[in-house]
């Protein structure tokens, strides 16, 4: 599938998380596995500039 | 030269007999093209002949693979077809007292012959927030979408929670040489999972139109066209462009406000595409408009039809309105919408979705919110001028609905219609009032009233309908800065003794404050560990919750002595899910009349906490869930008390015979 790709992880590692994933309220072990790189990707990665971000909410109704 | 023309005659016949009786042989070159033109239109059709075998061929296979992938469900199936029709904003009190007054037939005999209810909302009342609550069957720290901000919790910034457009700095080698490439990377933030991939799954296709939150489309067995969230081609929410041959040009909110300039008999103007494009136009004295090589005749208060336009290598579509001649000469321009023929970025699944309802159709608005509130807010457009935008959007987005309903074999169609949210924020002043525009929002509500009566038609006994609303609607007369409030409480502090903020919460003395409010509907504890710069510990939480509930619930509005704050919601017993941390600890609930104010909104702390909202944008929805409910309207008999709109999920997967996964937290309404 298109913007997706398959990724190898560890046997044990991936029957300790689909053990989780319900309980903790994921619809997937995708969805958990993107979570948790995006908490880790928020921390590590440079934050977009803020007059950026500002200036894509122009126009929305709700704001100003 | 007489004498010589009998010869001449005779000498030229004599070669052309000759050539009669002696024919010989001449070389001429004929070049491939015409060959290849031939040869292509005929390979085109052998390719269509040799699918249409195929595809006959393997038909058998085909049906007996559906059936295979159905078996699971195969007896539980109670349904054919099910029909959403999303009504945005559709207010229970004033559809209930238009159904009394018997305005709304079609409304009132789908009560009379199948169910009605109100319809429980999401905290808070918002539609990115219940719109995905209604698609994935789970309250928001499960879907992730809180409000139509989210915050970057490393610098305090606002963001759009629906979405990330990001450019994408890629490199292609080719052996010693590297080509920069760069590209947008869209990605959708609503988690979880709808339920429409979930019958994709299952095979039962369906057609999702302009459900909020729905951009990038997700990637399913069906169709879909995304809504709310999507960009315009200068990369924002909607920026409208406002010409004008008066010399004072002041900024204006949500757009752009430019000269046109006087050269000879014509006024000329540039617009301002993505990335410091432009085109220029011309506009004659006879009102004739030039751009791009297209013209048109502008009449004052006419929109031009959908003009297309090209900057650098994306296409976008806009129309153009005269609003008053001269003088001054004032020109509005709707936002550059992404071009449906040309998708600049993914507006639909397949792909060529959108170009195929553009191709069928006719052009339509692809922009998230494409009714132009702020150009009626700023006064670039009147009201009439509002009301004639909406109904070309709600004409476009009815031929969509209604082609899905007659090509639609079985499955699921689910389409929302989001003008009787945008009409009723700027119309609500004019509800009740002696105003030209007082019946306005009973005529919007009459019209949908005329969309479910078309859509009835389409229901036979094997298919359900439901006809639905996010949320109600109330007036909204005062604002609430709660920051000011914070800040004159001892809990936000601003830098160097400033009695003013600038915008989204710049500064802030982070190192001492507690807590701060953002966006429309969240209340946010500065928490360490969390935040950047946040100082309450996790051990404190729970008592600065629990103080700031105490005080700001019944929080009286001096100058009028009514209560602007009705409730306070704490997170803890509200939200469960994985994406807690993204969700605001407390959610306030505005009194009917409240909301967050402009300044609050845009994350300003302003000296009064209190102030009025003069503004055509006059009704809201911000306010405590429990007063603006939406409401549920079904030709089937619904068997949940207080259904909630986390329920509609679950019923569709128990209609076609899917037992809802074990996430999803809503109950089917059907009766068994």
């Amino acid at each position: 599938m298109r913007g997706v790709i398959a990724v190898k992880l560890n046997k044990s590692l991936c029957e300790r998380a689909k053990k989780l994933v319900e309980k903790a309220g994921y619809s997937s072990l995708e969805e958990f596995i993107e979570h948790a790189m995006e908490r880790d990707l928020a921390r590590l990665e440079e934050a977009e500039s803020k007059e950026e971000l500002i200036r894509k909410l122009e126009g929305l109704g709700y704001l100003k | 030269m007489k004498r010589f023309l009998p010869a001449l005659v005779c000498s030229l016949a004599v070669v052309a007999l000759s050539r009669h009786w002696h024919p010989s042989v001449d070389f001429a070159y004929v070049g491939p093209g015409a060959g290849f033109a031939f040869l292509g239109s005929f390979l085109t059709l052998v390719i269509a002949f040799c699918a249409s075998v195929v595809s006959l061929l393997i038909w058998p296979f085909r049906v007996l693979w559906l059936l295979v992938r159905r078996r699971g469900h195969f007896g539980a199936v109670r349904v054919k077809r099910a029909i959403f029709l999303g009504l945005d904003g559709l207010d229970p009190n004033l559809a209930e007292r238009w159904m009394e007054e018997g305005k709304l037939p079609n409304l009132a005999r789908l009560r009379a012959e199948g169910c009605y209810t109100r319809l429980r909302t999401t905290f808070p009342a918002l539609s990115p927030v219940a719109w995905s609550t209604f698609a994935t069957g789970v309250n928001p720290a499960k879907h992730n979408i809180f409000d139509f901000l989210n915050r970057d919790l490393r610098t305090y910034a606002p963001e759009l929670s629906s979405a990330r457009v990001r450019i994408e700095e890629r490199v292609w080698r080719i052996g010693r040489w590297r080509i920069p490439m760069s590209r947008a990377s869209v990605e959708l933030r609503r988690k979880s999972e709808p339920f429409w991939k979930i019958l994709g799954r299952n095979a039962i296709p369906s057609t999702i139109l302009r459900v909020p939150v729905t951009f990038p489309p997700d990637r399913f067995e069906g169709r879909m066209l995304s809504a709310m969230s999507t960009p315009d081609l200068r990369g924002t929410q909607g920026s409208f462009t406002w010409f004008s041959t008066r010399a004072d040009h002041t900024c204006v909110e949500g757009g752009l406000r430019l000269p046109l300039t006087r050269r000879g008999d014509c006024y000329e103007g540039c617009l301002p595409g993505p990335e410091k494009t432009r085109i220029a136009f011309t506009l004659s004295r006879e009102n004739l408009l030039a751009i791009a090589g297209q013209r048109f005749v502008l009449k004052v208060g006419e929109y031009t039809p959908w003009v297309r336009l090209r900057f650098g290598r994306a296409r976008g579509i806009v129309r153009f309105l005269l609003t008053k001649m001269a003088p001054p000469l004032e020109l509005y321009v709707t936002p550059i919408e992404i071009d449906p023929e040309h998708p600049a970025l993914p507006i639909s699944h397949p792909g060529y979705y959108a170009t195929y309802l553009a191709k069928l159709l006719g052009t339509y608005a692809t922009l998230g919110m494409a009714e132009d509130t702020w150009a009626l807010n700023e006064g670039a457009i009147d009201e009439d001028a509002f009301l004639a935008q909406a109904r070309l959007i709600q004409e476009e987005r009815e031929r969509m609905y209604f082609s899905a309903l007659e090509h639609m074999r079985s499955g699921v169609v689910a389409c929302v219609f989001d003008t009787t949210d945008r009409v009723q924020h700027m119309f609500f002043r004019h509800l009740g009032q002696e105003s030209r525009y007082a019946r306005v929002i009973e005529e919007l509500y009459r019209d949908m009233d005329r969309v479910v009566g078309r859509t009835l038609a389409f229901a036979d006994a094997d298919t359900a309908v439901f006809v639905l609303s996010d949320h109600g609607f109330c007036a909204f007369r005062r604002g609430v800065n709660l920051n000011t409030w914070l800040r004159q409480n001892g809990y936000l502090a601003l830098k160097d003794g400033a009695e003013e903020s600038g915008e989204y919460l710049s500064g802030i003395d982070w190192a001492r404050t507690r807590a701060y409010a953002f966006g429309l509907g969240g209340l946010y504890l500065n928490l360490e560990g969390r935040e950047a710069h946040g100082i309450v510990r996790q051990s404190e939480a729970a008592a600065l919750k629990a103080e700031l509930i105490e005080r700001l619930t019944g929080l009286c509005d001096d100058e009028t002595s009514e209560i602007g704050i009705q409730n306070v919601y704490d997170a803890e017993k509200i939200y469960r899910g994985p994406y807690r941390d993204a969700a605001p600890d407390l959610v306030p609930g505005y009194a009917p009349g409240y909301r967050a104010a402009w300044s609050a909104a845009v994350g300003r702390v302003t000296r009064t906490v209190f102030e009025t909202n003069d503004k055509a944008w006059s009704g809201d929805h911000c306010v405590d869930p429990a007063v603006v409910p939406g409401v549920l309207f079904s030709n089937r008999k619904l068997k949940v008390a207080n259904p909630g709109i986390e329920d509609l999920a679950p019923t569709v997967l128990d209609l076609f015979g899917i037992a809802a996964p074990k996430w999803m937290e809503g109950q089917t309404l059907c009766a068994e």
